[in-house]
């Protein structure tokens, strides 16, 4: 489900990268310090995003410096230091992933290792952050009665993702909430939802798992899907890119905002395009097939 | 209301639901004992209950028509005073209690719909109030607001994204500088490394 979320490199300037690349190297040291060595393998983008983003709205500067990790131990790169902004991030992802696997546990009856693999972390986090917790289950349990019932409204099923990711941002932020926000934390968490829905399109299909996307349109394979309802999830996807390009802008950012700006405004949209172009495995085995084929009768 | 089942009760137009129930008693009662007698006077009596049975069978009907009417003629309007007050949930908690779902109804949900940002839901219900009233006026006017303003925010959406680019150049002198980069001078330092081996190489 995640992963989704990150900047579109080509318009990225060098003092963002270096940002962003920072940002995701204090979330991974954060994690570890307060949830465990197990829990920094499930670090992700979309965590950094949320670490940049909250950290500029609530006007909490940060301090960056040169250290040495297990992945890096030759060149040391930059790392903004811990602070409670960070920690909270680094809770909310170790929770999050963990409702996750159980998700896929209860879905496909597999991964129980993995989760176990996560648990003390989960646990730790838990401990500290027992709110966190709250807000997941409680949307994670709407969510699933939402997809036990095969819901076919695409906007129904990703409400309670998107509430989800508006209520962790209000939690943390208190005071300095928006509306402006509130809306656009919504609308990255329905993203999340329905992109990772078309994402595994084509798995879902095969799996007889549940798709929003299915349920829908009934297609049979994602290129069948976009071809013929295209426009019906260009739309949808339209709607929350043109609401976020409303919303960023009345948002009070404390500093320069030019990386959210960019993975909100152009991230979003980009990744969306490459899922969409993205082949099945299917389609890549045929393809392969036809390469081959192609260059025998060449020969 | 039917005027000859009133008169049948000695009753005008405006009665209350409960004079006509305490006159349909009373008269129920005095026939029924009439009917026992007699002759003509026993068939007419029977031939009367028969006859106030069945209107007021009917008046029931009919006010309980309008009473039903009234409260969804009201319960609509708290469903908007709730959407004016941001109170969504309960909005579509009292949309969800009702039983008939006529074009205002769709109308309603799509707008609460829109306030929730579920957008691809509320043109479908707008769509479906439309098809149920197609002469509405107000249906099709929102509908046409609302597909102005999707495009309108597509457009704008889009336009951002073409003008972030020009803006950036055009201000790397101005408002940019004026607002702190985040994480302090690290940046700024990596950023004149960066430029002085650019110049070395070059």
């Amino acid at each position: 489900m995640f992963g989704y979320i990150r900047p579109y490199m080509p318009y990225v300037y060098q003092k963002d990268s270096v940002l962003y690349k920072a940002f995701y190297c204090g979330l991974c040291k954060s994690m570890g310090n307060s949830c465990g060595f197990r829990a920094r393998i499930s670090l992700s983008y979309d965590m950094t995003f949320l670490t940049a983003f909250l950290h500029n709205i609530k006007n909490v500067d940060v301090q960056m410096k040169k250290e040495r990790c297990i992945l890096h131990w030759i060149v040391p790169r930059y790392v903004v230091q811990d602070d409670a902004i960070t920690q909270y991030v680094a809770a909310v992802n170790i929770i999050l992933t963990y409702y996750k696997l159980q998700d896929d546990i209860e879905d496909e009856k597999k991964g129980k290792f993995k989760q176990s693999f996560f648990k003390k972390g989960y646990q730790k986090a838990k401990k500290k952050y027992p709110k966190i917790d709250e807000i997941v289950a409680k949307y994670m349990q709407i969510l699933h009665k939402l997809e036990r019932e095969r819901c076919s409204s695409i906007d129904r099923v990703a409400d309670p993702f998107g509430c989800l990711v508006a209520e962790l941002v209000a939690f943390n932020l208190e005071e300095k909430m928006s509306e402006a926000v509130e809306k656009v934390s919504y609308n990255i968490g329905k993203w999340i939802y329905l992109i990772d829905a078309l994402d595994d399109y084509d798995k879902d299909i095969q799996k007889q798992n549940y798709n929003p996307f299915y349920m829908a349109y009934m297609a049979k394979s994602k290129r069948e899907l976009l071809q013929n309802h295209g426009q019906d999830i260009n739309f949808i996807f339209g709607n929350i890119f043109s609401e976020n390009a409303l919303y960023v802008g009345q948002i009070e950012f404390h500093f320069n905002h030019d990386l959210t700006d960019n993975i909100i405004l152009r991230g979003l949209p980009m990744q969306t395009q490459t899922v969409m172009q993205k082949l099945s495995k299917l389609e890549k085995k045929e393809q392969k097939l036809a390469m081959k084929t192609g260059m025998q009768v060449e020969k | 209301m039917n005027k000859k089942n009133l008169e049948l009760f000695d009753l005008e137009e405006g009665a209350t639901f409960e004079e006509v129930t305490a006159r349909y008693e009373a008269l129920k009662a005095k026939y029924s004992e009439e009917r026992f007698l007699d002759g003509e006077k026993g068939n007419e009596a029977a031939r009367m209950l028969h006859k106030i049975e069945v209107a007021y069978q009917e008046l029931r009907t009919e006010f309980n028509e309008k009473i039903e009417n009234g409260t969804r003629g009201n319960a609509y309007e708290l469903v908007d005073q709730y959407i004016k007050n941001g109170q969504l949930n309960e909005a579509q908690q009292l949309l969800d209690s009702f039983n008939e779902r006529p074009a205002e109804w769709h109308y309603m949900q799509s707008v609460v719909f829109y306030k929730k940002s579920w957008i691809n839901e509320s043109k479908k219900q707008l769509e479906i109030a439309m098809h149920m009233e197609p002469g509405n006026e107000k249906y099709r006017n929102s509908y046409e607001k609302l597909m102005q303003k999707i495009e309108y925010e597509h457009k704008m959406a889009q336009q951002i994204n073409t003008q972030q680019n020009g803006t950036q150049y055009n201000n790397t002198n101005g408002a940019y500088n004026q607002q702190q980069q985040m994480g302090g001078g690290c940046c700024d330092c990596l950023m004149a490394c960066c430029l002085f081996q650019m110049c070395c190489r070059s």
